[in-house]
């Protein structure tokens, strides 16, 4: 730093003791200039790959407003929506033993709220949405299996009995055919 | 505490190389720092949490030695230079003044006018020539030192030299230094204060740095409390505790730092640090300065002066070329963790030699630290000018 007489170094700034054997340095100036410049890059690399193998990150990602396989069209991405909203969109392509629902998705838990046709073309329906005022939130076309299927069924059922809908949090994000960010208005 | 001189028999052993050493960690890991974010200064908030790992992780280790740790080394400069030489508070306020401000002054127009480099390839020229041309930025440039996201720290030192007779207490007193820990809650405090009672943003701003600039006297405290210290001349045993007191203290605040990084992955912001987070955050630095001061009796290489001069261009080079970076990768589908490992390797690489490039010429040391001003310092100083005038009187009058 240059608080002092700038040019000049720290060690010639201090007292001159008298002169007694010396100890060698452990390692050299320019080893020491090495390790330090590359220390952050380092410790941060050795603590990259420790959380790595602690926390099992998901690497997939939520699917696009349009995919391969179905789209979003309305409302767009980004959008500030009401709680009630008109969805519009299109399914390209997808099998007979798919089951396609759309679903809120927030934090990682899928809210179903209704199941569309499973036939390739336009498609449109009317969700209601409860996420809070100024909140956002994605709605996603889920393409399932059966075995998803019946969770889904079930979480309806469950549901309906106790008046509590917690949130599916056990479906990947590869089930994901189609998704839409938006804001819930205030 | 044990008071031993030289217990060890060894002149190097209580020479300040480890002060150099400290010099260097803090250029170093201020790149760490800058180089973690995305290209607008976020915590890439698009990218996936796995993805944010290794960019939150330098971040979190660069800040071990933050910018406070920078002043404080910087302030414990100053102390140990004042306490050796005797000069006048309004000759030593003058000798800073040059060395911290026209520097300052030099880098604040580089850097306002750099930025538009980055703006051009980043659609935002227009909105940064507005900036530019309004002449009340330049009042905030110059004082606040908005001309970039580093350039604060220039006048925030300056500002801190000038209480430095007070922080002289401390050397007798060094437990004077603890009023740091207060200090830095009234900071937090204040910042919570004024965020909620005003609403002008350049008015939040400058009273929040008079505020920072009043609590960061605490670091002024603590720097002169660990000269205290290391006038004492401790020696190698209680050193060695020392050592150990302050590395037990530095691994619970990284800790306090992990925490904070896995919010930061989560969530893809930076957030606010609040509560204890934010105390850890700007007490760090007196332990890792606490550290490198009981470190004094370790086998320090001795040539790190030869490096350690260049801290300072380091400092104040390395935002643009990040910003060169940040443009000449901006077509890459880079990963966070390319993205910020080629930033950091660039910009740390690339601000050594031009520092030690600067460092050559006459005409731009100064403006690194290095050397005098041309045409300023290095003109003949006013006690040769009355000898000169002096010796033509006398050969005027013929005596």
């Amino acid at each position: 730093m240059n608080t002092g007489t700038l040019e000049q170094s720290a060690s010639q700034r201090e007292n001159q003791e008298p002169t007694q054997p010396r100890v060698a340095p452990a390692i050299s100036s320019k080893q020491f200039l090495a390790i330090v410049a590359l220390f952050p890059a380092l410790a941060a690399t050795a603590l990259a790959i420790l959380i790595h193998l602690s926390i099992p990150f998901n690497y997939d990602r939520p699917a696009a407003a349009t995919t391969d396989f179905a789209s979003i069209t309305m409302p767009a991405d980004g959008d500030t929506v009401s709680n009630e909203l008109t969805m519009r969109g299109s399914i390209f392509s997808t099998e007979a033993d798919i089951w396609l629902y759309l679903a809120e998705e927030s934090e990682g838990r899928y809210y179903p709220k209704t199941m569309i046709d499973n036939t390739a073309g336009p498609w449109q329906t009317t969700l209601y949405s409860g996420a809070p005022a100024g909140n956002e939130f994605r709605v996603v076309l889920l393409g399932l299996s059966a075995e998803q299927r019946l969770i889904v069924d079930n979480w309806f059922q469950h549901g309906s009995n106790t008046g509590e809908y917690p949130g599916i949090d056990s479906f990947e994000l590869d089930v994901e055919l189609a998704g839409v960010k938006l804001v819930a208005a205030p | 505490m044990n008071i031993s001189k030289n217990e060890t028999g060894s002149v190097d052993s209580v020479r300040m190389h480890w002060l150099d050493g400290a010099r260097l960690a803090a250029a170093f890991c201020i790149i760490g720092i800058h180089a973690s974010s995305d290209s607008v200064g976020q915590a890439f908030a698009d990218a996936l949490p796995g993805e944010r790992v290794f960019p939150v992780m330098l971040r979190t280790v660069s800040e071990i030695a933050s910018t406070e740790f920078f002043i404080l080394v910087s302030l414990f400069l100053l102390s140990v230079r004042m306490s050796r030489k005797e000069l006048s508070y309004i000759a030593n306020i003058k000798q800073q003044a040059r060395r911290l401000l026209l520097p300052f002054v030099i880098w604040t127009i580089f850097y306002a006018f750099f930025r538009l480099y980055k703006a051009y390839y980043f659609d935002y020229y227009d909105a940064q020539w507005a900036e530019i041309v309004q002449p009340v930025n330049w009042i905030y440039y110059l004082t606040l030192g908005y001309s970039n996201y580093h350039m604060h720290f220039l006048p925030t030192l300056f500002v801190l030299i000038l209480f430095y007779p007070i922080y002289r207490l401390a050397i007798k007193a060094p437990i004077v230094g603890l009023i740091i820990v207060p200090m830095i809650y009234l900071n937090m405090l204040s910042g919570q204060f004024i965020w909620r009672h005003l609403d002008d943003l350049m008015i939040i701003e400058s009273w929040m740095r008079v505020a920072k600039l009043l609590t960061y006297t605490g670091y002024g405290f603590a720097a002169y409390a660990l000269l205290g210290l290391w006038q004492l001349k401790i020696d190698r045993k209680t050193s060695i505790s020392l050592f150990g007191f302050a590395l037990l203290v530095l691994t619970l605040g990284f800790g306090i730092r992990m925490m904070h990084a896995t919010e930061i992955i989560q969530t893809g912001s930076f957030g606010v640090r609040g509560g204890i987070i934010y105390m850890n955050h700007f007490l760090y630095p007196c332990f890792m300065v606490l550290a490198f001061l009981a470190s004094q009796h370790f086998r320090w290489p001795e040539k790190l002066a030869e490096w350690s001069k260049y801290s300072f261009g380091l400092y104040l080079m390395h935002p643009a070329f990040l910003y060169m970076c940040e443009v000449a990768v901006k077509d890459y589908e880079l990963t966070p963790t390319q993205f910020v490992s080629i930033k950091f390797a660039f910009a740390l690489v690339m601000s050594l030699c031009m520092s030690v490039l600067f460092s050559r010429s006459r005409y731009l040391a100064w403006t690194i630290g290095l050397g005098k001003i041309p045409f300023i310092e290095d003109r003949p100083k006013p006690h040769d000018w009355d000898k000169t005038k002096a010796s033509s009187q006398a050969i005027t009058q013929g005596q």
